[in-house]
């Protein structure tokens, strides 16, 4: 970008994806990400709600966040955030912060849950960036695994793991309920 | 037979009593039981079997009922009884014509017979025998003088008959009887002036009708209808002043009732509609801006300029009007603003505009007509895509539509409204299966929209995929049942689009199907008015009564029915014309001889 343009946040509401809309949240994925997703994927997020949602702007869709919640022998359970995008015309108007931290927030209120981990490419240097504006501490990743294929293309991954009590919510992501 | 046959003794006169207070009612084996206790002593009395049959057809026994109807008419031809019953039978049958010949049969014989008369008359309404109808109504307000509803039904024959001058009167000569009007009929009252002045606007004795009004003010309780009157007829009268002031208050009331525009535009010497010269559309753009100070946030206020006026006026309106569109991503802009494409220089200009601002907005996030510093939100320029994408549809460039629409759907692809343009033009563009896989996509993102389903069917049947149609409605009718359910829901853009479907296909039996189903429902409606002739009096809702009445006289005209006879026509020539099987069996040949006869042109009529 030439001249660096002052952008408002935009106005977001959030919208549950169910059985009647999910084609919503294909689109949304397959127009964001290079690699293509089973429709086991899509059935997995669908089930852990409220932490899949979507991000409708006016009255369209334009992001989504999807998760998986994993249970551990402990009986508490692990939230996976599995992926994470807003169309691009979208972006840089705060609404995946909003998403990311929206889902924090539901955890922190979950008794069950401690951690939240996530997989970042690591060739994806922007997301380091963005985790840390949405108040994650990013100074070191838990490990890398070669060739990640989960529902993606083989890629080199760095997981990140974030523990639910440390997290603030950062400034100006309060989702207005309409 | 002699009539003192048919005289029942006084046990036996009260039993029959109560037969008519059973099917009143709708007691209806009590009734059987008490008429079979008659009939076992006086097997031959007429209107006891008449009775009889009158209850069996109540209970769906409907060949008995005639058999029981006609047997006692037999033995009693004298009896108004037996003969009502038959009009009774014959109205239940939808025989209007017969019925009333009944009717008729049984005034011979009683004639004052109040109820016989009050039927008569509904039949009469409804055949629109008016003649008979006004003829019936005198007898019934002569009969019954202190029944409100015979003054106001005479008045109502007369009107209809175009007797304007005896309508008022009757409806004054009843207001002279009143001594007052009790609370609890004000409204009643003030409909029954209201429709006074309707019948004199409607003779031409326009000052009468204001006259009306006027007097009515503190008695009519629709003041808005009043009020509307009142506009109308000032107009007429040529007291434009007069009529601007009203419309004035109208809008004051309601500035986004085109009507009130309308009215407001005539009453400053434009007619809308036609040409304006250059001063009246000076008259018309300073009433407007005048309009726009009092009402900033009425959309018609905005709107309506945009008709009348040209070149850089327009241009500086049209801007401003459709930047909040943009801006809050109303997706009807284009449907809004196609009517002024009867003008193409409004077209250019709309088309350079549209062009600037999606070439300017990617760069600059800025509208090129806005001013200040202020930058749009991302989905202003796909709303302007979106609504060149229709632009170009509508001047019937399908390949730069198409451009436009795909780019579109490549910056936002969950805003569902783009599939449903998208598949408009490819069917437009003459590739209606292509248009349909689009809008099927398009409605397999919002599963739970109804009208979504609905353009996804009609996609589909345009392109004769019958049973993709069949399955995609299905998902919003009934259990699945949705050859019954759709028709009860006289759902006619189905029946008409799937009948044409069908035809395309030569399936012209199933196409006849359709195409009967939809003129059946024309049928029910024309049917549906009969409960409205007393309902309506005694609500005294007559001026939405008498528009009633004419909208089901220019029923048969309506788009669909229209649709649906020129498709029964050409499924029943495709009928004649279709080729014999030459398959030599004796049955194709016996076909051919039975079929011709019955499909020539003579008969469809």
């Amino acid at each position: 970008m030439a001249v660096e343009k002052k952008l408002s946040p935009l106005a977001i509401s959030l919208l549950q994806p169910s059985d009647k809309n999910v084609n919503v949240l294909k689109k949304i994925h397959s127009q964001i990400f290079s690699s293509s997703y089973q429709e086991k994927f899509f059935t997995d997020s669908l089930e852990c709600l409220p932490f899949t949602s979507m991000a409708l702007y006016s009255d369209f869709a334009v992001a989504a966040i999807c998760c998986r919640l994993e249970k551990l022998p402990s009986g508490k359970s692990t939230l996976y955030i599995s992926t994470l995008g807003v169309l691009s015309p979208y972006r840089g108007r705060g609404i995946g912060k909003k998403l990311l931290a929206n889902v924090m927030k539901l955890a922190k209120e979950d008794q069950k849950i401690d951690e939240v981990y996530f997989h970042v490419p690591v060739n994806n240097a922007e997301a380091t960036g963005f985790l840390k504006s949405c108040g994650f501490a990013v100074e070191g990743h838990r490990e890398t695994i070669q060739g990640y294929t989960d529902n993606c293309d083989p890629v080199d991954c760095h997981v990140y793991v974030q523990s639910v009590s440390d997290w603030v919510a950062p400034e100006g992501v309060e989702i207005e309920e309409i | 037979m002699m009539k003192g046959d048919q005289v029942l003794p006084s046990k036996e006169a009260n039993l029959f009593k109560q037969i008519v207070k059973f099917y009143e009612t709708k007691q209806y084996k009590k009734g059987i039981k008490a008429a079979d206790q008659i009939l076992k002593k006086f097997p031959d009395h007429g209107e006891t079997l008449a009775m009889k049959g009158l209850t069996l057809n109540c209970m769906e026994k409907k060949e008995e009922a005639y058999e029981y109807v006609l047997r006692g008419l037999k033995y009693d031809m004298k009896s108004h009884v037996c003969w009502h019953v038959y009009g009774l039978l014959y109205r239940s049958d939808r025989d209007y014509r017969q019925a009333i010949k009944c009717y008729r049969n049984a005034l011979r014989l009683d004639k004052d017979n109040l109820q016989i008369l009050r039927d008569l008359s509904l039949l009469q309404i409804q055949m629109r025998d008016l003649s008979g109808f006004a003829e019936t109504r005198q007898q019934l307000l002569m009969l019954k003088p202190n029944n409100r509803n015979n003054w106001i039904a005479f008045a109502i024959a007369q009107h209809l008959h175009s007797s304007y001058d005896l309508a008022g009167k009757i409806l004054m000569a009843y207001e002279g009887t009143l001594e007052g009007v009790p609370v609890s009929e004000r409204y009643e009252h003030g409909e029954m002036l209201l429709y006074k002045a309707m019948i004199q606007e409607e003779s031409g004795a326009l000052n009468s009708a204001l006259e009306s009004l006027d007097k009515g003010s503190d008695q009519i309780i629709d003041v808005l209808a009043a009020k509307e009157a009142r506009g109308r007829l000032l107009q007429q009268t040529g007291n434009l002043t007069g009529a601007e002031a009203v419309y004035r208050e109208l809008l004051e009331m309601n500035p986004d009732n085109y009507n009130y525009h309308t009215g407001l535009q005539s009453s400053l010497g434009t007619d809308p509609g036609s040409e304006i010269t250059p001063d009246q559309r000076a008259t018309l753009q300073a009433a407007y801006e005048d309009l726009f100070e009092k009402y900033p946030k009425s959309t018609g206020v905005k709107r309506i300029p945009l008709n009348f006026l040209e070149g850089d006026h327009f241009k500086a309106a049209v801007q401003s009007y459709v930047t909040r569109f943009l801006q809050k991503g109303i997706p009807s802009l284009f449907s809004d603003l196609s009517s002024l494409y009867v003008s193409t220089a409004k077209a250019d200009i709309l088309e350079k505009m549209f062009e600037e601002a999606v070439s300017s907005l990617p760069s600059s996030d800025k509208l090129p007509w806005c001013q200040g510093e202020t930058l749009e939100e991302p989905a202003v320029y796909v709303w302007a895509l979106f609504y060149l994408a229709q632009h170009y549809n509508h001047r019937g460039a399908s390949t730069k539509a198409l451009e436009k629409i795909d780019a579109a759907i490549a910056h936002t692809p969950t805003i569902i409204d783009f599939y449903l343009v998208k598949a408009r033009i490819l069917n437009e563009a003459g590739d209606p299966k292509a248009a349909a896989i689009v809008a099927d996509e398009g409605r397999s993102m919002d599963l739970a929209d109804r009208y979504l389903n609905s353009e996804a069917t009609k996609w589909w049947l345009q392109a004769d995929q019958v049973e993709s149609a069949q399955d995609t409605i299905a998902l919003f009718t009934k259990d699945g049942d949705q050859g019954n359910n759709l028709h009860d829901m006289q759902c006619m853009w189905y029946e008409v689009e799937a009948g044409n479907s069908h035809l395309r296909c030569e399936r012209f039996g199933k196409a006849l199907k359709l195409f009967k189903a939809v003129a059946e429902h024309f049928a029910d409606i024309q049917e549906d008015q009969f409960d409205f002739h007393s309902y309506c009096l005694r609500k005294m809702t007559l001026r939405t009564y008498v528009k009633l009445l004419r909208m089901e006289e220019h029923l048969h005209g309506h788009r669909f029915y229209c649709m649906a006879a020129f498709g029964l026509v050409r499924a029943y020539i495709g009928i004649y014309d279709q080729p014999i099987a030459l398959e030599g069996s004796k049955s194709a040949v016996s076909a051919v001889s039975q079929r011709r006869p019955s499909a020539t042109p003579g008969s469809l009529l």
